[in-house]
């Protein structure tokens, strides 16, 4: 099934919710910096990562990707969605 | 016993310093990897992906003559948030990491047992000395060494964790004026031994 962004968008502010408010944030926009803005640090990412999967039955793995894209949000999304088919 | 950059090392030594990092982190290893040659593997892709913190130019080798007789690693909270951040993007990479579901719990759970330094702070996070090179004074030396680099840098403090059950090394930290900020055990892990890390300070 192919997944769409807003899913995971939905599905990241969802996870991010805590981090969200104590940095401040309210809208994941599609070119915040996810490490910049505070809301994750090298574990938050790991968790992101594997809850993602998780929830999405996706295997992410790198492979040729840029993993700079892992710290956008829209850079994050599009690395799950290119990963459902 | 000179310092020499990690980046200016012969292959042999190289080879040499790395078995030194295995033997400074082999607790944490112990409880996150499946095997110490994962462990060794880690360490290696951490150290091609420009993401260790025992990489250039934190890591240090201590060489007498051509042998490197112990290594030491410590860089700034500023510079470790930031290769924290890459080394888990790297982790990504890791054949392992695929391979093993498991993996990154257990990342997470050590992590809990790691500090936090500040932009100020210096972090010392890796030091080992060769088993039979050990009693002639060298672990002081490195401190003073790392102590006066990171006065030199303007930092203010000298932060570290050492593994609970390595009383040698609790006592050196201590004999040079560390304080004890506590004991932090990560969660069990099964078939896996248990993780304690002492947390210790220096004020400069």
């Amino acid at each position: 099934m192919k997944i769409s962004a807003a899913a995971v968008k939905a599905f990241m502010k969802r996870q991010l919710a805590t981090e969200m408010t104590e940095n401040g944030v309210t809208e994941l926009r599609d070119d915040l910096n996810l490490v910049d803005s505070g809301l994750l640090d090298s574990i938050g990412l790991l968790q992101l990562v594997m809850s993602v999967q998780e929830e999405f039955k996706v295997e992410i793995e790198l492979g040729e990707v840029d993993p700079e894209l892992f710290t956008t949000v829209a850079g994050f999304a599009s690395i799950v969605t290119d990963r459902s088919v | 016993m000179s310092a020499v950059d990690v980046g200016q090392l012969a292959p042999a030594q190289l080879a040499a310093y790395l078995d030194l990092e295995h033997e400074a982190s082999a607790p944490y290893s112990a409880y996150v990897f499946a095997s110490p040659d994962v462990a060794k593997a880690w360490s290696r892709h951490q150290l091609t992906s420009g993401a260790a913190e025992f990489g250039p130019p934190h890591g240090r080798a201590y060489v007498e003559g051509e042998s490197v007789v112990a290594m030491a690693a410590w860089l700034n909270g500023a510079e470790l948030k930031r290769l924290r951040m890459k080394a888990t993007l790297a982790l990504l990479k890791f054949p392992a990491f695929g391979e093993d579901r498991t993996l990154g719990d257990r990342i997470r759970a050590a992590s809990s047992t790691l500090l936090s330094p500040g932009p100020e702070d210096m972090y010392l996070s890796r030091v080992a000395v060769d088993p039979n090179q050990r009693g002639q004074g060298r672990g002081r030396a490195i401190l003073d060494d790392l102590a006066s680099s990171a006065r030199s840098r303007g930092c203010q403090r000298l932060l570290l964790e050492v593994a609970e059950d390595r009383a040698p090394a609790v006592r050196l930290y201590e004999r040079f004026g560390f304080a004890s900020l506590g004991v932090v055990r990560a969660p069990a892990q099964p078939n896996k031994p248990p993780l304690a890390y002492r947390q210790m300070v220096l004020v400069l």
